[in-house]
């Protein structure tokens, strides 16, 4: 008896230590909604559209997780190459869908270059990639705000008036993306009780689904598999283990790159300079909040977490001024959140791996 | 080297998709004008009013004598229907026509030249 009870207790203290930081986030979603006077339909319709427009974004972060690479902070590379496909596209005036997968097509190469690159660099860094990957992001961003503010109109020609700074080079802070706005999302209408569903981009989305399922039953997914358990026992097993680390980080650029094109168009307008900077932050939390960890993500987790985390940005502000006067309270949550969670989960992660190892020794050992 | 001979096919798979994804996703800004032209020596007075649908733009353009307007057009190849009115309104002609856009053709589109079948309606700005 004593031994069935401990074991249930331990199986609840250990599904409540697995997931708490989901468990965290609906308490406070189920206390936050109610005050922010929200009604049921708009907080429907919001979780939609962030559902569409995220989503794709997060579930490009499970390949590196499951090779062994941790969170990739270097997706924001991706992303930066999907931008530069769009100032194109937009300086060709080329709209719509034509316009959304063009500059798909023109950021892929770029992004498997910078993919690439990420990938030799962190096979430099094992055991270091995730602060790795974060420091040269911003080296990368660095680069790319040369490119954008003075190569192009300079080197690379751009002819629209709209885009480039009056100076003649550089590209504008703000570019306007009425060209290819929600052309995903508009492609396939749905109306649903006044509820509009983007139908076109969650089927993008359930594609990409079924891509990360077939891809984890291939030959090289499975190398990746065995790669993210132990790299010395996949090496001996005769898997080029930096090659596949490489093509992993490759794989979640170039989804990045897309994921960060379908994001824009649902905006309609891209900050040049800051669009991406935030991409990789707030993708990596809402993973970590649906009760992903560094070491194993799963595509529920994606979009429990895409839910949750948005569904606090959007209550807090309202819930912030009806509770406090301060609807700032919603962008302090913003920055704050997205970086608490990051340092919860790593802490937690490392926290789990030690009662994991406790756990595994107690069961050798018997309930002695 | 079949490896090699797979990749190059699909890059030149993907080259082909962007040339034509280019060409079909391309805007143009029209200008359709209802003004007084003269082409090769030929004075071209306007209509009282004009109604401009071109295929691809949102919405028809109404232009009364001297007016000028843009249109948006989505691709190089498009359908001009063009319904000639006089002073009350009424309708007296209707024009139809095909027409494509090239790099040498200009951006202009005359109603007078075309209601008079100018080859040359379509002009740079």
């Amino acid at each position: 008896m004593m031994t069935k009870k401990s074991s249930f207790q331990d199986n609840l203290s250990h599904f409540f230590v697995s997931n708490a930081v989901p468990i965290i986030f609906l308490a406070l979603s189920a206390v936050a909604i109610p005050i922010s006077r929200f009604s049921t339909q708009y907080l429907v319709q919001e979780m939609l559209v962030r559902l569409a427009r995220d989503s794709f974004l997060v579930l490009s972060l499970l390949i590196p997780i499951m090779a062994g690479m941790g969170l990739n902070f270097g997706m924001v590379l991706g992303a930066m190459a999907g931008e530069i496909g769009l100032i194109l596209i937009t300086d060709w005036n080329i709209v719509g869908i034509p316009g959304m997968v063009l500059a798909m097509i023109i950021s892929t190469p770029l992004a498997v270059l910078l993919g690439w690159m990420c990938g030799v660099i962190l096979n430099r860094a094992k055991g270091r990639e995730m602060v790795t990957s974060f420091i040269l992001c911003f080296f990368i961003n660095g680069v790319y705000q040369l490119i954008v503010l003075y190569g192009f109109g300079s080197v690379f020609p751009i002819k629209s008036p709209d885009l480039v700074l009056s100076r003649g080079f550089g590209i504008r802070n703000v570019t306007n993306l009425e060209n290819i706005r929600k052309c995903l999302d508009n492609l396939i209408p749905l109306s649903i009780g006044g509820v509009a569903i983007p139908i076109a981009t969650f089927l993008v989305i359930a594609a990409f689904c079924v891509f990360v399922v077939w891809f984890r039953k291939t030959k090289l997914g499975q190398d990746m598999r065995a790669v993210g358990q132990d790299m010395d026992v996949a090496e001996a097993a005769g898997i080029p283990v930096e090659r596949t680390r490489i093509i992993s980080i490759v794989i979640s650029t170039v989804l990045a790159c897309y994921g960060q094109i379908i994001f824009l168009q649902n905006i309609g307008t891209m900050n040049t300079y800051n669009s991406h900077e935030q991409a990789g932050m707030f993708a990596i939390a809402a993973l970590l909040v649906g009760g992903a960890s560094v070491t194993k993500a799963t595509i529920p987790n994606v979009f429990i977490g895409v839910i949750l985390f948005h569904l606090m940005f959007v209550v807090s502000p309202m819930a912030g001024k009806y509770l406090i006067g301060q609807a700032q309270l919603g962008e302090y949550f913003r920055v704050f959140v997205s970086y608490g969670i990051i340092a919860i989960a790593l802490v937690l992660h490392a926290w789990r791996r030690q009662q994991d190892k406790d756990r595994a020794r107690r069961a050798l050992r018997g309930n002695a | 080297m079949r490896r090699s001979a797979v990749n190059v096919g699909i890059i030149i798979f993907f080259v082909i998709i962007s040339v034509f994804l280019y060409n079909a996703g391309k805007g143009y800004n029209l200008l359709v004008d209802n003004k007084a032209i003269t082409i090769d020596g030929q004075e071209l007075q306007p209509y009282a009013w004009v109604n401009v649908d071109v295929s691809t733009s949102k919405k028809p353009v109404l232009l009364k004598a001297g007016g000028r307007d843009v249109v948006f057009v989505i691709g190089k190849s498009h359908q001009i229907h063009v319904e000639i009115m006089d002073e009350q309104k009424n309708v007296i002609k209707k024009i139809e026509k095909k027409f494509k856009l090239t790099r040498q053709s200009g951006d202009l589109l005359s109603i007078p030249a075309l209601g008079s079948d100018v080859s040359q309606w379509i002009q740079k700005r």
